[in-house]
């Protein structure tokens, strides 16, 4: 039987390039629903951050005494918590960029949606970035509260505050390239989640989010230098104790460092994720 | 304008040459199978074909886009369809919201991915299940929402890794009334890995068997029927057939050769089916033999079995 083949027919715009603009927008939507309809995630979060404060509590001491070093004098009571919170809030900033990215992947690839992703022509720069705004968007729930306690019990002035926001702004943005380079690693290998996890918290540790730099061996402070997220924590409390904190290097140096960071990891990442997407389907992975 | 043009196409996996130099071509209005036992290569070049693999070398077009330099104009042209389909959408979402996440994906507008997915609800016959969220689907129910994913941003390619396993007759049947007029009617392209061979005749136009990374044949179904040489099979149950009538059987010249692959039944190809089987009939009833006794046509099951018997 012969057919009568209609001509061939594609959707009108089919030909046109997708809008990064609406996959972010679309990603974002999408997470927060889930966010929404899976609340054990929310109760994990707070937890964790009690977890971390608790932590903070533990190593007090440590602290009151490098209060010599830092702000020349013990640190005590107010200080002791403006430097916990600090460190707290610059954590979740910290967090949401470095992991995020890693842990869409690892949902993804559970989901099953990651083969669709790399089938499709839309930016992934602009899915993982939407994993990782929608994050932020989320992780106001725990930081707004933070934020406000710390503006209260702070005794820095309104632009010490804005400057404490610009630099969790400033960290998002150097960190969410890192983060993306951390996904990338776990795109190719699974055992990435774990090993990650366990460094974080040493580096963590490392570039002073519980005690400061200037407690470690000198060796040890030569690794934290090489962390961006040291020059962050070192900012915050700068700003925190209203310029009364002693910084590794002068301000302005350790905000260029930060910066530099940022712009380094965003283009390395951006780069990365084209090349590792050709090296994963060259190599047949176990995901594509 | 061809659809689908591979040539020479090879891919390796280590030291694995999982793809030997397949080609193949799809045209508009057409739906090439692509057949071949578990590990033949039909899901890489699937993959390559859909961009989730780079080929090694061979040239491959897509509405005559190379694949090596336009791979984001070929990536709107399709839609895919894998293997893993019960774990392929967000499970907290509802179908809704996960399919016009996916638009979003595809540029779609949320009121054109809405209008869209309005449409293939009514298709697929799917309007109750919209709203449900994916993880409280059935299998056969995530298939469908992963085919209608595909069809989504209507793109004038498909492909489909066995798209109906795992879905009742009546979701599969309509799957294929769908897909039947989305090329017959629109004109569009299907290109479609299957093992059940029954869909394959239902749908395909072309079949391509691969083997081992190498296509053995490919043609219309007729064609690579007739190839056999056969009108037809006459099948006689073996524990009722003693050794020398069989022999005789073989003999007959309406008889071209004998299949014995069944546990059962020993089939004798025919060139003619009524001659055949009235030739077969006359020796079993001279030798005394009450054998069952059946004629059936030949089939896409003996097309694979002859280009690949090591299969079988």
């Amino acid at each position: 039987m012969k057919i009568a083949y209609a001509p061939q027919t594609a959707s009108p715009g089919l030909a046109e390039p997708v809008s990064g603009a609406r996959v972010l927008a679309a990603t974002i939507r999408k997470d927060l629903r889930i966010a929404r309809r899976y609340l054990p995630n929310l109760v994990g979060r707070l937890v964790e951050l009690a977890i971390r404060f608790l932590f903070f509590l533990l190593l007090s001491d440590v602290v009151a005494m490098q209060g010599e070093a830092t702000v020349g004098r013990r640190l005590t009571g107010s200080d002791l918590f403006v430097f916990f919170q600090g460190g707290l809030l610059l954590v979740i900033f910290k967090d949401v960029a470095l992991w995020t990215p890693l842990n869409a992947i690892r949902q993804d690839l559970y989901n099953g949606t990651l083969e669709y992703l790399y089938s499709n022509p839309c930016s992934r720069y602009a899915y993982y970035l939407g994993t990782v705004l929608s994050e932020v968007l989320i992780a106001q729930v725990v930081f707004l509260p933070l934020y406000v306690t710390f503006v209260v019990y702070s005794k820095a002035s309104p632009v010490s505050m804005a400057l404490v926001l610009l630099v969790c702004v400033a960290v998002f943005f150097t960190l969410s390239g890192m983060g993306v380079m951390i996904g990338l690693l776990g795109l190719m290998w699974r055992q990435v989640s774990s090993l990650a996890g366990i460094l974080a918290i040493g580096l963590e540790m490392v570039a002073g989010a519980y005690i400061p730099v200037a407690a470690f061996p000198q060796a040890v402070q030569y690794v934290a230098y090489a962390l961006p997220f040291t020059w962050a924590y070192d900012l915050i409390r700068y700003y925190s104790f209203n310029g009364e904190w002693v910084t590794l290097l002068p301000v302005p140096v350790e905000w260029g460092i930060l910066l530099s960071f940022g712009a380094v990891f965003t283009g390395l990442s951006w780069y990365l994720l084209g090349l590792v997407e050709r090296y994963a389907k060259r190599s047949g992975l176990h995901l594509l | 304008m061809i659809t689908v043009l591979a040539q020479d196409v090879h891919k390796w996996f280590g030291k694995t040459h999982a793809l030997r130099g397949v080609s193949l071509e799809v045209r508009p209005g057409e739906v090439l199978a692509l057949l071949g036992p578990n590990g033949a290569g039909k899901t890489t070049l699937v993959k390559i074909l859909a961009t989730l693999l780079t080929k090694d070398s061979g040239h491959v077009e897509i509405m005559g886009h190379d694949l090596d330099v336009h791979v984001g104009t070929i990536r709107q042209m399709f839609g895919y369809v894998g293997q893993d389909t019960d774990r392929s959408a967000y499970a907290r979402l509802t179908v809704a919201e996960n399919l016009e996440f996916f638009g979003a994906l595809r540029g779609l507008p949320r009121a054109v991915s809405r209008e869209r997915i309005e449409g293939l609800a009514r298709s697929f016959d799917f309007h109750e299940n919209l709203h449900k969220p994916f993880m409280h689907l059935s299998g056969g129910q995530k298939q469908t929402v992963v085919a209608m994913r595909a069809l989504l941003h209507d793109p004038p390619l498909i492909y489909l890794d066995e798209p109906t396993r795992g879905l009742d007759p009546i979701a599969a049947a309509r799957l294929r009334a769908y897909l039947k007029s989305f090329v017959y009617e629109k004109g569009k392209s299907l290109l479609l890995t299957s093992h059940i061979l029954s869909e394959v005749e239902d749908l395909a136009t072309r079949v391509a068997l691969i083997h081992q990374g190498r296509t053995v044949a490919a043609g219309d179904p007729h064609e690579l029927k007739s190839a056999l040489g056969a009108a037809g099979y006459v099948e006689v149950r073996k524990d009722r057939l003693p050794a020398s009538v069989r022999e005789r059987i073989l003999q007959l010249d309406q008889v071209t050769s004998g299949v014995d692959r069944d546990p059962l039944w020993i089939a004798f190809a025919v060139d003619d089916g009524l001659a055949g089987s009235q030739a077969i009939l006359h020796v079993l009833k001279a030798s005394g033999v009450t054998a069952p006794f059946r004629y059936r046509d030949v089939s896409l099951e003996d097309v694979f079995a002859h280009f690949i018997p090591s299969a079988v």
